[in-house]
């Protein structure tokens, strides 16, 4: 009977073990302080075009807050995949680990205080030659909207009106773009989108026309083995799949490249087009973007051309 | 059989009831200041602005007030509420802040009847408790409601759902101690009080097919045992409750007085179908059905502090065993409206159908009758532990004291440290908040966490410039500056491009808006961040040409 009653105290138990992990849990994980901390030994880890990541994943804003902008260019920060990326900076806390990055070999670890740094080698890296996104300017790139054999073209400006619809809305347009008619949306320039876990994808706005294509020439682009690309619409406003496929075609010295269908529901989605007979080369790059029903098509792509 | 037992509570327990009570709204009174306002908040303050224009409309109208055009312009303001709670928020404005200045904050004045509601249900809970459970018992019930930290976070709030928890627990108490009786008075008292129920949210309509499990699983079990019942088969009890009800929620709520079927039928196909928002869960958002049937259950073990699930799992024990032992027949009606409470509450949350976006707030009904059972489990507990101490000096008092302090001192400290932070707050059983993170469990919603931002929006922000909201509603924006707690020369603004400075409160769904920020900003910084146990909640942007000019500006 005693020892019956011996585990009744097992419930009192409970609170005091319980108290004890609160204090625990809730100091366990580094604060604002802690993270600007770091700052100075992460500066000179971080490499032009190696993304920093951190872990675990939740705490990178505390990171961007104590690292600044330098640390986290927009073209790492939203990059459209890891192909391309050499090598990652991973910035953990304690023991935590990028679940993304864990089968990248260590090339080096370094402990400070409560943060590990480490720098990971990307096993399946690609050096890409030319990403699209990184050319949306005059001089790199022509726009125009082709409609029964009349070509109209999308005039470049560098101060439209920068506008962002919320949660509910557009995303952000950029004041850089190709401004075509038809109205706001019509343009082509770069921004950010989300992805269907949320994540930011930097991508190249290009609305199709509700007649025609869309198309867009880029110049002298240094050719190598594919074309790596994704393509989507911001995942949370067209999730539910209802609206029109969006075609994307690439073409280079009057050879097709590839198409890539992209409906709404799959998200930020990759496709890849061999460019290996132009590899070497430097040729425009030609892409055509149209919609059987144009309206709300609001797609987005990137593409690198890899080695 | 149970019979109506007020007679049993001597001035002690009312003055403990009391105590508890106001103790508990002093507790919540004092943490307002920190605490931002919730969307939902902004929007019934927005309501309870029409109702204060209704009140000055009666006043210089008179009968005029009561027609349909005074009824329908007044009313109609977030409607599928119904009215109760609104009338009170802003009853209390209108007096405590208004006209006698009580309240020095708007806020607070709004804040105060939801308060009241939250501080009943402490009381109530311990006379239920006291009444079934003795004093320490019934203390403990109800300070674990209390130091719930979910329940003291919605308690604090101009809101709805620890009003109807209130209500759900003040109407069955009530139910019970009126189940065998015929005193008119109790009768009347319960019929009005189902009416306020129904007046305070939508829950309030299960509670009928609650009665209804009740009954029959006390008559199963009056017929299993051979007890002869006391009054009829349906108590008049239940019968108060279906009739006086309805009529009492159509005399208090005047929105029902004009087109009152099509008006019925309108609050509940609202709420039948209502939209689908987003919600975090185990790292994935769910938008549309099917909704995550373990969502309540496991949400449920990673808010409520364990030892109290621990006490109630052992009340529950007890409770059942007696059900079949029958050893204690004068348990049977109260404890299985606490069961019921409990079923029913959560019943909603076995369809895949039901939405889950407001997260624990709704089931928070469920919570006084957890906690009445987890009082039950405390004197279990002292019951078996006692014998252990039996050579102790006091060994009664120490029993009760010891484990009473093992129990409460965990879910006060948890409650305490959950504020302001209430929705973000998770309990060691997953690894608290930054446990509840990795686990992608929802940090936070209802765009609240801006009150834990403002000395820095404050500071940054340049003379008569716009702040972007994000998901703080503009009606809770105007709020903080209506308190002096936003500087009053800045406007809240959902046009990203229009502001200064940008708040974003972070969910999954809402990253986009965090992008959106870092185009039209070009900076992918925050400046300022609300941090809970190192987890970021919210954080503010700052345009990089507003920072140098400042910066600049104190050179």
């Amino acid at each position: 009977m005693q020892r019956l009653a011996l585990l009744w105290l097992l419930v009192p138990a409970v609170g005091l073990v319980e108290l004890g992990a609160q204090f625990w849990v809730s100091t366990r994980a580094p604060g604002v302080s802690q993270w600007r901390g770091l700052a100075k030994s992460v500066a000179p880890l971080k490499r032009p075009g190696e993304p920093v990541v951190v872990a675990p994943e939740w705490a990178e804003p505390l990171a961007r807050l104590a690292f600044g902008d330098d640390a986290f260019p927009l073209a790492e920060l939203a990059r459209a995949d890891d192909r391309s990326v050499p090598r990652v900076l991973e910035v953990a806390e304690g023991g935590a680990r990028a679940d993304r990055y864990r089968p990248w070999p260590v090339l080096s670890e370094e402990r400070h205080g409560g943060f590990t740094l480490r720098v990971l080698r990307n096993p399946e890296y690609r050096a890409a030659r030319y990403r699209f996104v990184e050319h949306v300017k005059p001089g790199e790139l022509t726009v125009a909207v082709v409609a029964g054999g009349v070509e109209r073209p999308c005039e470049y400006t560098d101060h439209a009106r920068v506008t962002a619809g919320g949660l509910h809305g557009p995303v952000a347009f950029p004041s850089e773009r190709f401004q075509c008619a038809g109205g706001d949306a019509m343009f082509v320039g770069a921004t950010v989108i989300d992805d269907q876990d949320y994540a930011p994808r930097r991508c190249i706005w290009a609305h199709p026309p509700q007649n025609g294509v869309l198309r867009l020439r880029f110049s002298a682009v240094p050719l190598g083995a594919a074309l790596h690309g994704f393509a989507g619409l911001s995942y949370f406003i067209y999730r539910d799949g209802v609206g029109t496929p969006v075609r994307l075609e690439a073409a280079s010295s009057g050879r097709q490249l590839g198409a890539s269908v992209h409906r709404d529901e799959a998200g930020w989605s990759g496709f890849d087009f061999s460019t290996t007979a132009l590899a070497g080369q430097t040729a425009d790059v030609e892409f055509s973007v149209s919609s059987a029903d144009a309206t709300r098509r609001d797609f987005c792509f990137s593409v690198e051309a890899l080695e | 059989m149970t019979e109506a037992r007020f007679e049993r509570y001597d001035r002690r327990d009312w003055s403990v009831a009391l105590a508890l009570a106001l103790a508990y709204l002093a507790l919540l009174l004092a943490g307002t200041k920190t605490l931002g306002y919730m969307r939902d908040e902004g929007f019934y303050v927005f309501a309870a602005r029409a109702l204060e224009a209704w009140f000055d409309r009666v006043q210089a109208t008179g009968l005029e007030a009561f027609e349909r055009a005074s009824i329908d312009r007044y009313f109609e303001p977030i409607h599928e509420h119904p009215a109760l709670m609104k009338l009170l928020f802003a009853a209390s404005h209108r007096y405590l802040h208004d006209r006698w200045g009580i309240f020095a904050e708007s806020g607070d004045a709004y804040r105060l009847p939801g308060m009241l509601l939250g501080s009943l249900a402490v009381s109530v809970i311990y006379l239920w408790g006291r009444q079934s459970l003795g004093r320490a018992g019934g203390a403990v019930a109800a300070l674990s409601f209390a130091f719930m930290p979910r329940v003291f976070f919605h308690a604090h709030l101009a809101g709805l759902d620890v009003a109807v928890a209130s209500m759900w627990l003040v109407t069955s108490f009530l139910y019970v101690q009126a189940f065998a009786s015929r005193r008119v008075p109790l009768l009347v008292g319960l019929g009005v009080a189902y009416g306020l129920f129904l007046n305070t949210k939508h829950n309030a309509w299960l509670f009928p097919f609650a009665l209804g499990l009740h009954l029959a699983v006390v008559r199963l079990v009056d017929w299993r045992r051979k007890t002869r019942r006391a009054g009829p088969f349906v108590p008049w009890a239940f019968v108060a409750v279906v009739v006086l009800g309805p009529l009492v929620l159509f005399l208090s709520w005047p929105w029902l007085w004009f087109d009152t079927t099509e008006r019925v039928l309108g609050w509940f196909r609202f709420h039948l179908g209502h939209d689908y928002y987003n919600m975090e869960f185990l790292g994935r958002t769910y938008w549309k059905p099917p909704m995550p049937r373990l969502y309540a259950w496991v949400m449920t073990l990673g808010t409520v502090p364990l030892v109290t699930l621990a006490l109630a799992g052992a009340g529950l024990f007890d409770t059942l065993r007696e059900l079949v032992r029958g050893k204690e027949p004068e348990r049977l009606v109260g404890d299985t409206s606490w069961l019921v409470g409990i079923a029913v509450s959560y019943a909603p949350w076995w369809s895949t159908d039901t939405p889950i976006f407001g997260g624990t707030k709704h089931w928070l009904t469920a919570y006084p009758f957890l906690c009445l059972l987890a009082g039950r489990g405390f004197v279990l507990v002292t019951r078996r532990v006692r014998p252990l101490l039996s050579e102790w000096k006091h060994a009664d008092a120490v029993t009760l004291a010891g484990v009473a302090l093992a129990v409460l001192v965990g879910p006060c400290v948890m409650a305490l440290h959950a504020h302001p932070f209430g929705l973000s707050f998770y309990t060691p059983l997953v690894g608290g908040v930054p446990g509840a993170a990795s686990l992608g469990l929802n940090r936070t919603f209802w765009g609240y966490t801006t009150g834990s931002l403002v000395a820095d929006i404050n500071e940054r922000a340049p003379p008569h410039s716009a702040v972007y909201v994000h998901d703080t509603a503009l009606q809770s924006w105007e709020l903080l500056r209506a308190d002096g707690r936003v500087r009053a020369d800045l406007s809240g603004t959902l046009a990203l491009h229009a502001a200064k400075l940008a708040l974003y409160h972070h969910e999954p769904h809402m990253r986009r808006v965090e992008f959106e920020t870092w185009v039209v900003f070009g900076t992918r910084s925050p400046v300022a961040m609300a941090v809970y146990d190192g987890v970021p909640v919210a954080w503010l942007y700052e345009r990089p040409e507003v920072a140098a000019a400042r910066e600049g500006g104190e050179e």
